[in-house]
């Protein structure tokens, strides 16, 4: 129960009421969600229509959340009182948005679409598809999720591009570089395209893709990075002067020029003191010096030196050696002096080199290059990444210059703004709201109020900039400044857990925001939960020496938990998937039931690997492993022997499976089986290309008995997946058979049962909360991006942003100083967000948490085959980029260590394969529906028509069409000159697409043709106009047979001796002898279709129907009496 | 709204039956509205009726402008669609923004649908070009250009014919009568009004006033589907009369699911290999594009296989294609060629040079004729028969004559919507060819283009009629009545829709001029009008929602009445056939199966890679040597990683039959250029060997070239380091180890002497190299292996990894230095390198002792499986999957 005012409610009044923009930073379970709501609401009774705040969150889940529960505020406001339970301020602040909207005459509860809640990228596309002019889309947008197989293409084609221009000559020197390993520079510049909103509009001007670099534009951007990175340099000096003091530092010059002066040439680079005597500017063109500074007081190993020798210049008995040594005690004294020295060292030139800035620059054009080819793509499949939706929003907007007015656009003013999970947004994201806002300014009557926490910033890798809050706090959005809120009160935790997070993180994290680094101070929180929990068990620190013995204690704590608390939920939360594994294992070995979230690769699954499996031999007969798998699955199970029968027989599989010989010698139960199968694929090939490629397969694995060999309906939903997966790919284009399975590997499992335990990544519990939390494998690390082709580096300055880019060395080359510094950066950012992970996941839990770590290890789970060294199993420290190293400095000490399992004769979990399944012998499937379809298709007399198309007969159908529509119309009273209708009929011809020259014949045809009719006796009396019942193109439908019957008649009428005539034009031709067989043919073609024609006749009164068939272009006639044939 | 008391199907059959042109919004109504009288007639036992001409008002507009143009041929010819598409695109890409749009087609319709809205609207475009924004400039800007290029080929479009469809001349003989309906655009409304006099209103349902609503919250999107599809199936179970109207407004994006789903309940035949039957209780909306159906996506691929070079995997994919095979045994035979062809195939090139080399593949390779290359090759030899620029109607004639010796010289298979979408691509390619005035002349790669924009645009769906059961996409008032009507996707999000305006005009003038979409307003007014005339339509109507498939809750549109009764939720529904067969899925049998037979004499190992992949996994072992189970290789640009190891292998051989030893390599370095001439013939003739087999193109080669004489510089300056060393022994020829009584060949690098006679045994790698043969299940026991054919004198065995990112040493070495910087090993603490031969002796044999005696038990290493292509043929458990027991697998005697 929480009390009734929490201990930060000050803040949260503001955050709510206050007019200005906000920027709040919520901890964990600091009730995020109802401060955003009860600000919305807020809102909402200020404006004048609903659209004009704008709320964006990351996830769809958090937007339909949020909208969620304005809704419900709006309804209970309809109460009298607010209901028990409902949060008073929400309901009273929905009162007052009720009170407004009804003003307004607004009904948003009728439309909530009303409520402009949505995610960023759902704001991006509504952008991109309501201007897709300005923002360069063109057209509505198809968003896929997984473009990887784009990017792929995309970075293929680049690395594919010949010629003489810049672009050629970049890809041959970034293959040279890249030690022409194409498969590999493939992957790296696929990476790159997905965030390429980072990186694009920097490399490339304004959001173009597909512009190339010029020289001058090169030559600019140069100037820039060159800028920037003195900048950065001056900075680290900067850093340097204020960690070392200004004391000591003046007291440098003459010390090192007495170095400089002793060792001469032994040390040229001390050379600078004697140039420039001076005191040390913090500035990058004093870096040279400042270096030396660091050499000489740093030892090999980065610790201050305790003792001065020659080597540095200070020989005993010298003069300067106590003031270096009394020196160097006097940095030791400052907190961070070191590692500023360390920083010193690891500066790069504060220019690009040449080397640098020519790879630096082939990378870019090659980026630049794959990122116009990815357009094209996309412009050939005709869809787009999320990555180009965000691009194009921001195109939406405008340049910056001219930033595109929304209100003139779309009739659309914004008013405010509100932004979820700040810590989450990305450079482009920034950018977006920055040219949403423009212009606004405080006290305008326009807000923007941001939410999050940068302690629980994890998601770098998808381009998360956690300075941005930094800046935000510090610089505002514009002209905009906000006022900086912090909430302190955790309705989450126990009071125990809080304390302990509080004192440990305290010293974990940075005691201060640093905005170039990126780093998040610690604050910490205050629980309102009373304490109703078990404080000696809040937190548990645990290690082990061995994973298994890790393993097999979670399993045993799960255990005695769930039986002490049925009612808990309770949550694994692993670093990275693989990590799992073991602890799955001992689940299941003592039959605990788990649900692991995304955490296990859908391929793993039985039921989905053999389709995988089937779906590969369906599309290539000769992919052999798939072909024996499918012999071996279930649905056919062939024993490893007669595997071996039918593999010896042939290269393809399906070519001895066909062979009665080669199954002769099989059993007579494998024979079988096979025979069986061999039915199946004939049938699926014989109708292969009747139906999508998805539906044949699914009918293929149907007809095999795919569903039967599932274990359960879940193995049947995650099928599903795979079928919308293959879909997906048959619409992008059905990659290599050698590819395919590739593509289903980002696919993962979601199973078990409800109120399992629940296992999964620390970043997907992100925003959830359990009663008990347990973090194994701290001692695990994370596999970093191993190679990466730039590294970027971005920067606040004044004016611009900064930022900074660096190639990788050449493959082989030795270290590269650039490179490595932004490989620090990386580093040090990563460092940064393993503690924030840690905080999320320690935050997760209510009541208890448990850390354990196998610090023993054997060897090492992760490692590729073979790198496990020769150590010895003694208990390690924890490896650079595990979590137990963040944890180790600080409350290792507070680790129990279980000696148990250091033997390693625990039993080491190890996965082996079991039995052969499959299904009896002889079963088959019950087929899908009951006996022969009800119709079936009556293709079978189309097929034999041939050619499908050809010139003769396309005129001769125009000429046809001609005549036809002239007989209609025809009237024989009226004099009629064909002839002069020549000009109209050839411009009619040639308007319905007769080649010009045929335009003249086949006019003439229609003329001679026409004049023909009149002259020919049986044309006039066809023509004639009777009296009775006469028609042309008469139209009349009646049953027959069950089915409606449509009929036009062309011409129909009662003749003088009460016969009711229905005659229909044929304008075919026939050229040379054998005129009477031909019309013997036409009229046995057109029979049928006259048969029915005079059955429809019939019904139309009591005469007696006689049908004929006349044709004009040969004045031919031939008439019969139906129903004789 | 207030529909007529009078039966309004009455009305209807009145004015049909009186010869009337009956106009209604749209083609799914004619088609709904003529049925309707149809079904009328046959109930109430009419004969014969005169076919009612039930048209939808924009193609009967076209039609009649057609029509009068018999009479007038000087009236402007009306564009197709295809036509109009085109000259949109033009106009657009001809602006200056045009070709930098990410969809310039997207573009053109947008701009076509915003020309068309104009028209609809009757919104001036003096206003919309003076509203000053850039979309509504560019705009006007492209309308101008599409105008003029009317003008200029004396056309008009169908936007046209609605804006002066007062002007044009009615055709006398034709009366009209028109439907009352929601989606009547104001000036269609207007001419209506004027000439077709009152409307005729729609048919209310006989019990209107109880008419049960009913609402359907589903789990998923799919449950969705499945529970409509469930009750459209049991209603029609119980009354085959049943009609029922579906509104799914979403339909575009899920018209697939959707058609799973009603399949499985109302034609399950659909799902048998059976040839599909025609005919189906139901019918969807609209169409799919006819670039999908196989004939034409199968003529497509052959067109796009034409223009320039085509990757490997697009020439496998044209190869193996059902289309030109006739039947197994010859699709066998292109999947055999293909086989052959991965190995040697470079990784694009035109088609000519691809039908080139697989023919030359097939005879070298003796594979059996493949009927797939000679089809695909005559096709080719008919598309490259024209070249240069010519008019649309002379490329149909090629076209046609390559589909027909390619793609369709089988369509003798064809089934009957193949052949209807055929025949559909006929009309087309007709109407293609009265556009050679609008086209002009285009080059072979930009009519292949324009086509296949043509038929992705056209929409076809196979014959249907109207059946019982009409899936609309539309938001729309069915105007019949109905016996159950089921609005999907009726959630809070989405009902009433969303403001929407038509993109490329101004808002502020489409509210101005009552485009319903582009105002809140407007949108719930319709929306609470169109539900009304829901209620009143059928007899049951039901609402539905659907959770998202991630799984987030979806929250009913609060327009649906508050007093509806719930509904059951419906379960989460899988495929009911695939439930169905699950639900009588028989007891799985299990049986032990880690033994295969012994080695037969007749077999063959493959050498050191057998009991590699054995040592690592006992089933890999079998699986890759006995069943010959190997991934499909895939040509990549360049060397791949195999060759280039063997481009090394080939030049060090080279080199070292020069240089000798490490005299000789001293005596190189002094001369420079000697070196690198060593180096230049060596790489070269390493290169010539591997581009015979599969030459990547002379870029590649030179790549390589450059690379590998880097390498070798890199390596050999390692090599010189060492101590003195004489190359006793080159990777010539191979050699046999036996083991268990089987044979294993082997090639060894290489064998250096030391001076005191001593040996060292070494051998390339070029990718990662690490001490690999180490433990009882080494993950590679190369070298051991190697190491017991030539024990003799041996101290020390190495990798040499050769590779750009270093070069070293990875040794086993009894003596220190033997290698530059590299200590003696701790040889797993035997003391001598003749001890630990000793207990390699004895891995060896147990491994090949295994792998003879049939053992194949999946018992990977813990790194195993990480490398291995055979998940799906081993089946090795997953560790998560509950429903699976883990099971120990019982050993064979
Ligand atoms: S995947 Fe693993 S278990 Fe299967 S064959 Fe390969 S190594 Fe053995």
């Amino acid at each position: 129960m929480s009390r009734s005012l929490p201990r930060d409610s000050e803040a949260r009044t503001h955050a709510v009421h206050d007019d200005a923009s906000v920027l709040v930073q919520a901890p964990a379970g600091s009730g995020k969600t109802t401060l955003l709501t009860q600000r919305y609401l807020r809102l909402l009774a200020s404006v004048d229509a609903p659209e004009r705040i704008l709320a964006l969150t990351f996830t769809r889940r958090a937007a339909e959340e949020m909208r969620q529960r304005v809704i419900a505020a709006l309804a209970a406001a309809a109460l009298a009182e607010c209901p028990p339970g409902f949060n008073a301020e929400t309901w009273r602040l929905a009162v007052g948005a009720r009170e407004r909207l009804g003003t307004l005459g607004i009904d948003v509860q009728r439309q909530p679409s009303r409520l402009r809640i949505e995610t960023i990228d759902s704001f991006n596309f509504w952008l991109a598809s309501q201007l897709p002019i300005v923002s360069g889309v063109g057209g509505r947008l198809n968003v896929v999720g997984v473009a990887r197989s784009f990017y792929e293409e995309a970075a293929r084609r680049a690395l594919a591009h010949e010629g003489t221009d810049l672009f050629a000559a970049a890809v041959e020197r970034t293959l040279a570089v890249g030690d022409q390993r194409w498969r590999q520079l493939v992957g790296l510049i696929a990476g790159m395209l997905a965030g390429r909103d980072r990186w694009l509009p920097l490399l490339a001007g304004r959001l173009e893709a597909a512009a190339a670099l010029d020289a001058a534009q090169l030559d600019r951007v140069r100037e820039h990075f060159d800028e920037d990175l003195a900048l950065l340099v001056t900075r680290g000096l900067q850093a340097a002067r204020d960690a070392l003091g200004g004391e000591g530092l003046a007291s440098l010059p003459p010390l090192m020029r007495a170095a400089a002066r002793r060792l001469g040439a032994e040390r040229p680079e001390l050379a600078a003191w004697l140039a420039r005597p001076g005191a040390l500017a913090a500035d990058a063109t004093d870096l040279e010096r400042w270096r030396t500074v660091a050499d000489t007081f740093l030892t090999k190993g980065g610790q201050l030196r305790k003792r001065f020798t020659r080597t540095e210049g200070f020989p005993p008995q010298c003069p300067e050696r106590d003031a270096m040594i009394d020196l160097s005690a006097q940095f030791e004294r400052r907190p961070g002096a070191a590692a500023a020295l360390q920083a010193v060292r690891a500066l790069p030139e504060p220019r690009y080199r040449d080397e640098d800035w020519i790879r630096v620059r082939d990378v870019a054009q090659v980026l630049v290059l794959a990122a116009a080819e990815l357009d094209e793509v996309f412009r050939e499949r005709a869809t787009v990444d999320f990555a180009a939706v965000s691009l194009a929003g921001l195109r939406a907007l405008g340049a910056e210059g001219s930033p595109t007015d929304l209100a003139l656009r779309l009739d659309y003013r914004l008013q405010h703004l509100l932004l979820d999970e700040f810590q989450d947004t990305s450079g482009a994201q920034l950018e977006l709201v920055r040219m949403l806002t423009l212009g606004w300014q405080r006290g305008d009557g326009r807000s923007v109020f941001c939410v999050g926490d940068p302690m629980q910033s994890i998601y770098g890798f998808r381009q998360a900039e956690v300075r941005a809050f930094l800046e935000l706090a510090e610089t505002g959005i514009g002209d905009l400044e906000l006022d900086v809120r912090r909430l302190s009160s955790n309705f989450r935790s126990s009071p125990a857990l809080v304390q302990w997070v509080n004192a440990c993180f305290e010293r974990i994290m940075p005691q201060v925001d640093d905005r170039q680094r990126g780093a998040i101070a610690f604050r910490p929180s205050d629980s309102e939960v009373e304490a109703s929990f078990d404080v000696a068990r809040a937190v548990s620190l645990r290690g082990f020496m061995s994973a298994a013995a890790e393993a097999k204690a979670v399993a045993e704590l799960i255990e005695s938990r769930r039986t002490e608390h049925p009612e808990w939920r309770i949550a694994i939360l692993v670093r990275a998937r693989a990590h799992a594994r073991d602890i799955a294992l001992a689940l299941r070995g003592r039959g605990i039931p788990f649900r692991a979230v995304d955490i296990e690769p859908l391929q793993d699954r039985a039921v989905v690997r053999d389709l995988v499996m089937l779906i590969r031999a369906l599309i290539h007969l000769g992919d052999r492993t798939a072909w024996l798998a499918v012999l071996r699955a279930p649905w056919s199970g062939l024993p490893l022997s007669e595997l071996l029968t039918i593999a010896r027989s042939g290269s393809i599989v399906w070519d001895s499976v066909c062979d009665e010989a080669v199954l002769r010698a099989l059993s007579a139960e494998g024979a079988e089986r096979c025979r069986r199968l061999r039915k199946i694929f004939e049938d699926a090939f014989r109708v292969q290309t009747h139906t999508s490629l998805v539906r044949w397969v699914e009918r293929s694995w149907l007809a095999l008995g795919g569903p039967a060999c599932a274990t359960d309906e879940r193995g049947l939903a995650h099928v599903r997946t795979v079928f919308a997966r293959l879909r997906e790919l048959g619409e992008q284009g059905l990659p290599d058979a050698a590819e395919l399975e590739r593509h289903f590997a980002d696919l993962y499992a979601d199973g078990g049962a409800a109120g399992a335990v629940e296992i999964m990544t620390i970043h997907k519990a992100k925003g959830l909360e359990f009663d008990l939390v347990v973090v194994p494998g701290l001692d695990r690390h994370a596999r970093q991006d191993a190679s990466q082709l730039l590294l970027t580096h971005q920067f606040a300055r004044t004016g611009r942003d900064g930022m900074i880019m660096a190639a990788r060395p050449a493959v082989g080359a030795g270290t590269d100083r650039l490179f490595e510094f932004l490989r620090t950066q990386a580093r040090d950012a990563s460092a940064l967000e393993a503690q924030r992970l840690l905080y999320v996941a320690c935050t997760r839990a209510k009541a208890e948490l448990h850390l354990y770590a196998a610090v023993g290890l054997h060897e090492d789970p992760d490692a590729a085959p073979g790198e496990n060294s020769e150590e010895s199993p003694d208990v390690r420290a924890p490896r650079a980029g595990s979590l137990l190293a963040v944890l180790w400095p600080t409350v290792g000490g507070q680790f129990v260590i279980e000696a148990q399992g250091a033997s390693g004769n625990l039993d080491t979990p190890a996965l082996r394969g079991g039995p052969l399944r499959r299904v009896p012998a002889g079963w088959a499937p019950p087929p899908v529906a009951d006996g022969q379809p009800a119709v079936m298709l009556r293709a079978a007399d189309l097929r034999e028509e041939a050619p499908i198309f050809d010139w003769v007969g396309e005129t001769a159908r125009r000429v046809g069409s001609l005549v036809h529509a002239e007989l209609q119309s025809m009237d024989l009273e009226i004099h009629y000159d064909a002839a002069a209708r020549g000009p109209h009929f050839a411009r009619w011809l040639a308007l319905n697409g007769v080649p010009r020259e045929h335009l003249r014949e086949a006019s003439e045809r229609a003329i001679a043709a026409l004049i023909a009719v009149r002259a020919d006796p049986r044309g006039r009396w066809i023509l004639e106009q009777r009296h009775r019942d006469d028609f042309r193109e008469h139209a009349v439908s009646g049953y027959w047979r069950g089915e409606v019957m449509r009929a036009v008649f062309d011409r129909s009428f009662i003749d003088e001796h009460g016969v009711r005539w229905v005659i229909d034009y044929k304008t075919s031709r026939h050229a040379g002898s054998g005129l009477e067989e031909f019309l013997e043919r036409e009229v046995e073609r057109y029979r049928p279709q006259l048969e029915r024609y005079a059955e429809l006749a019939r019904r139309l009164g009591p005469e007696p129907v006689r049908v004929g068939l006349y044709f004009p272009l040969m004045r031919a006639w031939r008439e019969w009496e139906p129903g004789q044939s | 709204m207030k529909s007529d008391p009078a039966p309004g199907l009455d009305r209807l059959i009145e004015a049909a039956d009186a010869g009337r042109t009956v106009l209604v919004p749209n083609t799914e109504l004619a088609a709904a509205l003529g049925d309707a009288i149809e079904r009328s007639h046959r109930r109430s036992g009419r004969e014969v009726w005169p076919t009612p001409r039930i048209r939808d008002f924009g193609g009967w507009l076209k039609d009649r402008y057609t029509r009068a143009q018999l009479a007038d041929s000087t009236a402007a010819r009306c564009l197709s669609d295809i036509e109009e598409r085109e000259l949109w695109r033009e106009a657009v890409l001809a602006g200056e923004s045009g070709d930098r749009l990410l969809e310039p087609s997207g573009a053109a319709s947008a701009a076509r649908r915003a020309r068309r809205a104009i028209q609809e609207y009757g919104i001036p475009m003096a206003a919309v070009a003076a509203d000053g924004g850039e979309e509504s400039a560019m705009f006007t800007e492209w309308s101008g250009r599409f105008a003029a290029r009317c003008r200029e080929l004396g056309c008009v479009d169908a936007a046209q014919l609605l804006g002066s469809a007062d002007a044009a001349p009615r055709v006398e003989t034709e009366r009209v009568a028109w439907i009352e309906s929601p989606l009547w655009r104001p000036v269609a409304r207007r001419w209506l009004e004027h000439y077709g006099g009152a409307p005729l209103m729609p048919v209310r349902a006989a019990h209107r006033a109880e008419a049960p609503v009913r609402f359907v919250g589903a789990q998923s999107p799919d449950a969705e589907l499945a529970a409509i599809a469930r009750w459209a199936g049991t209603r029609l179970a119980e009354r085959p009369e049943f009609r029922a109207w579906i509104c799914m407004p979403d339909l575009a994006r899920r018209r697939n699911e959707l058609e799973d789903a009603f399949d499985a309940v109302l034609v399950p035949h659909r799902f048998a290999l059976l040839e599909a039957p025609a005919g189906a209780p139901y019918a969807i909306a609209g169409g799919t594009p006819l670039a999908d159906y196989a004939p034409v996506r199968a003529a497509l691929d052959l067109l796009a296989a034409v223009d320039g070079s085509i990757p490997f995997p697009q020439f496998s994919a044209l190869l193996r294609a059902p289309e030109l095979s006739e039947s197994a045994a010859e699709a066998s035979a292109a999947a055999c060629l293909d086989l052959e062809l991965r190995s040697r195939a470079p990784a694009e090139a035109p088609l000519s040079q691809w039908l080139a080399l697989a023919e030359a593949v097939e005879s070298n390779a003796e594979l059996r004729p493949t009927a797939a290359l000679r089809r695909l090759a005559a096709a080719w030899k008919s598309l490259v028969e024209l070249t240069g620029s010519h008019p649309l109607s002379r490329w149909l004639a090629v076209w046609i004559a390559g589909f027909e010796a390619g793609p369709w010289n089988l369509r003798r298979r064809w089934s009957s919507t193949e052949y209807q979408s055929a025949e559909r691509f006929r009309e087309l390619l007709g109407t293609l060819a009265q556009g050679d005035a609008c086209f002009g002349t285009r080059s072979r790669a930009a009519a292949h283009a324009l086509l296949r924009r043509a038929l992705l645009d056209t929409p076809f769906q196979a014959q249907t009629g109207v059946p019982p059961i009409w899936v609309s996409g539309q938001w729309m008032d069915p105007w019949l009545a109905y016996d159950g009507l089921w609005v999907a996707s009726c959630d809070e999000a989405h009902w009433p829709a969303p403001v929407d305006p038509i993109p490329l005009l101004p808002v502020r003038l489409q509210r101005q001029y009552g485009v319903i979409a582009a105002g809140m307003e407007s949108q719930l007014r319709f929306a609470e009008d169109l539900q009304g005339r829901w209620l009143e339509r059928a007899s049951g109507c039901v609402f539905s929602c659907a959770d998202s498939a991630e799984g987030r809750p979806a929250a009913p549109s609060p327009l649906i009445p508050v007093t509806v009764d719930a509904g059951a939720q419906p379960a989460v529904l899988s495929h009911p056939l695939w439930l169905a067969q699950l639900e009588c899925a028989p007891a799985i049998d299990r049986r032990p199966d880690e033994w295969a037979p012994p080695f037969g004499a007749d077999e063959r190992t493959r050498g050191v890679a057998t009991l590699k992949a054995q040592s690592r996994c006992a089933f890999r072992g079998y699986a890759e040597t006995r069943l010959r189970a190997q991934p499909l290789e895939q040509p990549v640009p360049g060397f791949n990683e195999r060759e280039r190891g063997e481009l090394v292998h080939e030049s060090l051989q080279h080199l070292w039959a020069g240089l000798g030893g490490s005299a000789g390599l001293a005596q190189a370095l002094a001369r420079p250029e000697e070196l690198a001439r060593l180096t230049a013939d060596a790489v070269h003739r390493a290169i010539l060997k591997q581009a015979a087999r599969r030459d990547p193109g002379r870029r590649w080669r030179e790549r390589e070239a450059e690379r590998l004489a880097k390498l070798l510089g890199k390596w050999l300056e390692l090599e010189s380091a060492r101590g003195e060393f004489d190359v006793e022994r080159l990777e010539a020829d191979t050699e046999t180890a036996r083991h268990a009584q089987l044979d294993f060949s082997v090639r060894i690098d290489r064998i250096d002497r030391l001076p005191d006679g001593s040996r060292v045994l070494i051998d390339y790698k070029t990718g990662a190299a690490n001490r690999d043969w180490q433990g009882e299940r080494p993950d590679n026991p190369q070298l051991p292996l190697y190491a017991l054919l030539h024990s003799a004198s041996l101290i020390a065995v190495a990798y040499g990894k050769i590779n750009a990112a270093g070069c070293a040493f990875v040794s086993e070495s009894e003596r220190s230095q033997i290698f530059p910087g590299k200590r003696a090993t701790r040889m797993e603490g035997m003391g001598s390198l003749a001890a630990l031969l000793d207990v390699w002796a004895g891995r060896i044999e147990r491994l090949a002792e295994e792998f003879r005696s049939g053992r194949a038990a999946v018992d990977p290493t813990p790194t195993a499986c990480r490398t291995c292509h055979l998940h799906g043929l081993c089946r090795i458990p997953s560790t998560m999957d509950l429903s699976e027991a883990l099971e120990e697998p019982a050993e064979e005697p």
